[in-house]
């Protein structure tokens, strides 16, 4: 980017990148300019959005969840009187073969608990809170959309189901029949929305694995991890595990699409 | 550090608010770790952080992470809190809003170029022109009166109701590149009348 050929497009990025705003491609733009030119982000106007955001905020602070400000009394203490290191003392070979012995019982206990965690079906005790959430959630939110969510191929097919999702809570729920159970170690499913209107790259939508029996229908809740505008598709794709951050979807496991 | 905006060091000039004046002020206490000042902190401030942090972040648990590691940094920055500089509540608002903008930043999909280091914002020289401008809120508040009627408007949907763009275009039918386009101009305009303003003042006080 020339920045004397272009000034007013200049100061619009910056008044972009000082609102926040920059979609993916501007803020590519931005960053290019900051490497050729020097520029750095413009201060003053950072200041002047950051001076207007946080006197707004302040004079109307929101309440805070009491159980995160109970987290946050916890982590102040722990921060306030960081654990002590323990004092070195000289062990004899019992006392450490002892502790040896520990930390082996305990490892493999985990790795049991880890192993009937991925091969034991979840009771239907462990589904009650995000179904009771995804209930309220349809009950109390009277923009929810409902998409049908279509399998592709192959081993995907005979998935199905449905999208339900708000734009004004920025929240939703995956229903899914017959989608097949993953390892999670070696892949996860991830969803992605498609909100043209935010950004041509699709937003991540949250990573997820299904671990009960394909035939057993799950809930999964979706976390977009941007506010979506106006989502027109939901995708599954599968990815190595923890996610990516830009898929190249290779493997596409189903599909819901916004009416048109 | 200039006289002017000390954005790079979270700290500025806003008039102190109501952030308690008491001495030691609470931050040079959470700086010593006194836990009694940490907890008056988060009962003080929790609801500001909150607030930047929701109107950014959708999923609440995503949120509630990004509120802990806000305190977190404020306890280990609270040191580098200069009462002459500015208020509590700008500093600890700086933090939380800078952490929260670098949080929606790494979310973004960048295509086809490498992904953006941790301290991308941070790749080159400051704007030689900052420090031609005193950051004092209360012209900041008679520059923001004095900006066209409709700008004035869109800046009080934007920052003291916190809509997003999309809800201020759907709410005022306005397209949303319009919107957009009016929010930044409205922020250019907004430093150039600042600076002017500035420059007048310097005048009449030389």
């Amino acid at each position: 980017m020339n920045s004397e050929s272009s000034p007013i497009s200049i100061e619009e990025l910056q008044a972009g990148h000082a609102l926040a705003d920059l979609d993916s491609q501007e803020l590519a733009a931005w960053r290019d300019l900051a490497q050729s030119s020097g520029i750095a982000r413009d201060e003053q106007m950072e200041w002047i959005a950051a001076q207007l955001e946080i006197e707004a905020a302040w004079q109307a602070p929101e309440t805070i969840p009491g159980a995160l400000v109970e987290t946050l009394k916890e982590k102040a203490r722990e921060y306030a009187q960081p654990p002590k290191s323990a004092p070195v003392e000289k062990t004899n070979s019992l006392s450490s073969s002892r502790a040896w012995w520990g930390w082996a019982v305990a490892a493999c206990l985990a790795i049991l608990l880890v192993a009937q965690s991925l091969t034991k079906p979840k009771s239907p005790s462990s589904r009650v809170p995000i179904e009771l959430s995804r209930t309220l959630f349809l009950q109390k939110t009277p923009d929810v959309i409902h998409l049908p969510f279509a399998g592709t191929s192959g081993a995907y097919a005979s998935t199905a189901g449905e999208v339900q999702w708000s734009d004004q809570k920025q929240q939703g729920y995956l229903v899914l029949d017959n989608l097949p159970a993953n390892d999670p170690t070696r892949e996860q499913y991830q969803l992605w929305i498609v909100d043209p209107q935010r950004d041509e790259i699709p937003v991540d939508g949250g990573v997820f694995d299904v671990v009960s029996p394909t035939a057993e229908t799950v809930v999964i809740e979706i976390h977009a991890k941007l506010r979506i505008q106006r989502p027109q598709a939901f995708v599954i794709t599968v990815e190595q595990p923890g996610g990516v951050v830009r898929s190249k979807q290779k493997i596409v496991a189903g599909i819901a699409k916004a009416r048109p | 550090m200039p006289q002017s905006c000390a954005i790079a060091n979270e700290i500025d000039l806003i008039t102190p608010a109501t952030a308690s004046q008491s001495s030691p002020p609470l931050l040079e206490r959470v700086s010593r770790n006194d836990l009694g000042a940490m907890e008056q902190c988060i009962a003080h401030f929790s609801g500001l952080v909150w607030n930047l942090v929701k109107r950014r972040v959708p999923s609440h648990s995503v949120a509630e992470d990004l509120v802990q590691e806000i305190f977190t940094e404020i306890w280990k920055s609270a040191a580098r809190f200069d009462p002459a500089q500015g208020s509590e509540v700008t500093f600890v608002g700086m933090i939380a809003r800078r952490r929260v903008i670098d949080w929606t930043r790494k979310q973004m999909r960048m295509p086809a170029i490498e992904a953006l280091p941790d301290n991308y914002d941070e790749v080159a020289v400051s704007t030689s022109a900052t420090d031609s401008i005193d950051c004092d809120s209360e012209q900041l508040v008679q520059v923001v009166a004095s900006l066209p009627a409709q700008t004035q408007r869109l800046f009080h949907l934007h920052f003291d109701q916190g809509l997003t763009q999309h809800e201020i275009a759907e709410l005022t039918g306005m397209p949303l590149g319009t919107v957009k386009s009016m929010l930044r101009r409205g922020l250019i305009e907004a430093k150039s009348l600042l600076q002017t303003k500035q420059n007048c003042d310097n005048m009449h006080a030389g």
